[in-house]
């Protein structure tokens, strides 16, 4: 398997361009500018409840931090599946493939090409957003940042997989099918990862598929453990860590393989 | 040597058969005309040349490589027949990322994206969006690209379609010029003249299989034209009929 580093490239430049000609790409803009707006007035929100007729001002940031972060975890990994899921499938329909592919590169050339400019907008987008949060959970509410930190990485590490997963898949599925995929798996992981944190019982493939499957929200909640006191299952850090870097690395590298094996000319348009 | 050789190729999509035993050799310099009616195969033929399709059983090699290789794919020019053009970006700039794809050296690629869009005739659309360019217009830009860091081999899928009498003669210069620089040129088309006046072999392909392959003179039998011998090959019955 060959990647040629000038022409990855070019076709990665071409790819961001092809990105942000899409009509998804504003709304995913002002969805995160939104999100960022209710970000701002979420994090200073205070509870003053009574306790035994004495006023107490209960911190809810612990809460709406963790809260917020796993909404944008799964948004974030979402939007990576969904940009990834036609931006390889696409120029095959259009034809443009044939031409790219006509000219000396390798075919894992041209669809890390597509991933990556699939991912720089998707990534972007997530760093964006879980870069605000972390931003607006330690300076208002005083959570330390280093957590965020890792949740973040952990948050891009998961948009790599499913873009990927997503951009292999739109290659053997309609499209449709690919983004129900995508959609269906982020969720079914987080409500996984979710289940075995609450200390909820798994059983058979939902068992497996918690235990080795790409940890969605598990990295996001084991990164995020210093914010939280009490609570959640304890998620063990480094098996999460390295089950999200195995996954990644492993997604890719699984796309790479199949596009250069496939037969390409059944996915051009008839 | 061969720049092009199909070793018993077939092609399979399933149960069907598109590419049945197919030999070919095309020496370098040559210019092959690849005839036959819809779905006779043709499309598929290059596309096992480009290593877009796999062949079910034998083997095809481009300049002496595997086509999945890109050293395969070294100084080839490509023109499909549905030419997929991004919209959005503009003519001077799609020739341009062609050129670097096609190992054009970075600071030679202005001087060539200049060369060939004054040969193709796009001088004065070399800003503008190819989105809001003719069919016509498209199809030059289709040539440019395929014409860019002047090919070894050029693929050509229906060259004329779209372009005007103008515009036709033009190509046929385009191509000619590109042989008398010992380009080897092969030519999917229906046009029969275009192809006549192009290329100096055929193959003939009907429902996937070879039915005449050799020079012109070859294929083409005394007292009657490419066209005769066309329908000759292809409907025995009509050529009969004809000919009565």
């Amino acid at each position: 398997m060959r990647i040629e580093s000038r022409p990855l490239r070019w076709l990665t430049t071409q790819a961001v361009r092809d990105a942000s000609q899409r009509r998804l790409v504003p709304a995913v803009l002002v969805i995160s500018v939104l999100s960022l707006f209710m970000m701002d007035s979420c994090t200073s929100c205070n509870a003053n409840v009574v306790v035994q007729g004495e006023p107490q001002t209960m911190d809810l940031s612990s809460l709406a931090g963790l809260f917020t972060f796993g909404l944008l975890a799964i948004w974030s990994i979402a939007l990576a599946g969904l940009l990834a899921s036609d931006h390889l499938r696409e120029i095959f329909e259009d034809g443009s493939a044939t031409l790219w592919l006509a000219r000396p590169i390798s075919r894992p050339t041209l669809a890390l090409g597509r991933l990556l400019g699939s991912l720089i907008v998707s990534l972007g987008a997530a760093l964006l957003l879980c870069g605000g949060a972390s931003f607006f959970l330690s300076i208002r509410g005083g959570l330390p940042l280093l957590p965020a930190i890792w949740a973040t990485l952990s948050v891009l590490l998961s948009c790599v997989t499913m873009a990927a997963l997503a951009m292999m898949a739109s290659l053997f599925l309609p499209r449709l099918v690919a983004v129900l995929m995508v959609f269906g798996g982020v969720g079914l992981m987080a409500v996984l990862n979710l289940a075995a944190a609450a200390g909820r019982p798994l059983a058979g493939l939902y068992y497996v598929l918690h235990q080795f499957g790409p940890p969605i929200l598990s990295a996001v909640m084991a990164a995020l453990s210093p914010w939280w006191t009490t609570g959640p299952v304890e998620i063990p850090l480094w098996d999460v860590a390295l089950r999200s870097i195995s996954w990644a690395l492993g997604s890719l590298v699984l796309l790479l393989i199949v596009f250069d094996q496939i037969e390409l000319s059944r996915l051009e348009a008839r | 040597m061969s720049v092009i050789e199909f070793a018993g190729v077939r092609k399979d999509y399933g149960s069907r058969t598109a590419l049945e035993t197919m030999d070919l050799v095309l020496p370098k310099g040559a210019a092959l005309g690849l005839l036959g009616p819809n779905g006779a195969g043709k499309t598929t033929a290059l596309r096992l040349i480009l290593g877009m399709a796999h062949p079910s059983a034998g083997r095809v090699t481009v300049q002496g490589w595997d086509p999945l290789d890109p050293e395969a794919r070294q100084g080839l020019g490509y023109l499909p027949e549905r030419l997929g053009l991004p919209t959005h970006m503009a003519v001077e700039g799609y020739i341009g990322l062609h050129a670097l794809l096609a190992g054009v050296p970075e600071k030679s690629v202005a001087a060539e994206v200049d060369r060939v869009i004054e040969l193709t005739g796009l001088t004065g659309r070399r800003s503008d969006r190819i989105g809001v360019l003719s069919k016509g217009l498209a199809q030059r830009v289709g040539f440019a690209q395929a014409l860019i860091g002047d090919p070894k081999l050029l693929l050509l899928d229906e060259p004329s379609s779209g372009l005007d009498p103008i515009g036709m003669r033009q190509a046929r210069e385009w191509i000619s010029s590109a042989q008398d620089r010992g380009c080897t040129v092969l030519i999917s088309s229906h046009l029969l003249s275009e192809v006549e006046r192009l290329c100096d072999r055929l193959v003939v392909l009907k429902e996937g299989r070879v039915v005449a392959q050799g020079s012109i003179q070859e294929v083409v039998h005394e007292g009657e034209d490419l066209e005769d011998a066309f329908v000759r090959l292809i409907n025995p019955l009509a050529g009969a009929g004809g000919t009565q």
